[in-house]
This record gives structure tokens, sequence and C-alpha cells, in this order.
């Protein structure tokens, strides 16, 4: 008996890509925003950085889009492939 | 069975017809933008993350790094991933109220002159409010970044 594939169906893929897109635009928004916050000049400096990468809450910002624009811009290169 | 010739069809364009946005209209235009944008702030993304890494290096490592993108060329080149990236989110929510049926407008009977009911001022609409949107925040972002 042949093994049966359990994939994704494009209409699901496409919400997936939505979904992480929109989310992006949120988690993007307040990764500029720390920057914002103080002059820019003074966002770059190396103290200011990694105080940023002690606060727990701006990690898991930096992680989410880590990971939603890793498969939003992945599956977009798919898209572009295939429309 | 007769077998069906090929070689004289010459209709493929390829990349070429991708490319060509000349007898398009906007929404072509925009659709060829929002892949061209997308394909840049993947690669844009991939050398942030390594640009960024460097800070595991420590201060002078992070410090020299710097140097080289906080020059004029390195902000424009943010500014254009402003631009970039505003555009692809203003354009992105269009398409995605495009897919689920809002904003394309009401069948009808296909009468000449042949203008689709889905092409509609809604559309173009939001195409410029996209374009606009972008060219706001590149502005911004150049008083931000020349403004020290």
């Amino acid at each position: 008996m042949m093994e049966r594939h359990r994939m994704l169906k494009e209409s699901q893929i496409m919400k997936i890509h939505y979904i992480t897109g929109i989310a992006a635009i949120f988690v993007v928004a307040v990764h500029i925003l720390m920057r914002l916050i103080v002059p820019f000049g003074s966002s770059l400096e190396y103290d200011y950085i990694i105080s940023n990468y002690k606060n727990i809450f701006y990690v898991f910002i930096l992680e989410s889009i880590l990971v939603l624009i890793s498969i939003h811009g992945f599956n977009g290169i798919r898209i572009i492939l295939l429309v | 069975m007769k077998e069906i010739e090929h070689d004289s069809r010459n209709n493929l364009e390829g990349i070429k017809g991708w490319l060509n946005p000349s007898r398009y209209g906007w929404e072509r235009i925009s659709y060829w933008f929002q892949r061209l944008t997308g394909v840049f702030l993947l690669i844009y993304f991939i050398g942030h993350v390594y640009e960024t890494s460097t800070i595991v290096n420590g201060q002078n490592a992070w410090e020299s790094f710097l140097e080289l993108t906080q020059t004029v060329w390195g902000h424009l080149f943010l500014i254009m991933v402003i631009g970039a990236s505003s555009f692809h989110s203003a354009n992105g929510i269009r398409l995605i109220f495009t897919h689920v049926g809002i904003g394309l407008g009401t069948p009808s009977r296909p009468d000449y002159p042949y203008s689709p009911s889905s092409l509609n001022y809604r559309q173009k609409s939001g195409i410029w409010i996209a374009l606009i949107l972008s060219a706001a925040a590149m502005y911004y972002g150049f008083t931000v970044l020349f403004g020290e």
C-alpha cells in the first residue's frame, strides 16, 4: 500500500503566507521603533544594543522576525517561481 | 497519431516577457514591483542578520563593521530598503483584500472596450496609496538618517 503524503493545500499555504506577512509588519514595526525611541546614532551604540538583547520581550520579537520573515520570504520565492 | 509541431511556435517570451512592463497597466507594474521588492528585501534580510551578528565578536568588531554601513551610500541604501518594505507591505495588504474578494467589484458581461471590472478605481487607488506611503516613509527615513 502506497504511503499517503500529507501535503498542505495551496489555500492553506497562502493563508500562512498572508498571516506571516501581516505579523511581520507588526514585529518589524516594534524593531524599528526600538531604533527611533532614542536618537538614531545612539541606538546603534554597542552598550545600547547589548541592553536590548537582555530584554526578553525584545529577544522574543527578534526571534519572531527571524521565523516569520524566513517563512514569508522563502515561500515568496516559491510563489515567484510558480506564477 | 500525428505529433504536434512545436518548432514553429515562437511565442515563449520567458523572463523577457515577465520583465517587460511597457505594454501593461499599473496593475502589472505593481505585480512586478511586489516581486522585485520581495526578493530585494529577502536579500537585505539575510545581509542584515549577517551584519548584526558581528556584535558577538565584541565592541571593536561591531564598531568597525558599523563604519562600513554608516556612510552616505549606506544611508541611501537604507532609504531604498525603507521604500521597498513600505511598498511591499501596503501593496501586500491590497493583494490580501483582492484575494479574499474585497475591492474586485461585481461581475458583469464583457462588452467592448472590455475593461475588466476587477481592475477598477479601488485597485488603482490601492496601488497609488502604496506608492505614496512608500514615498512618505522614504522622506521620513531621509530626515532621520541625514538630519543628524
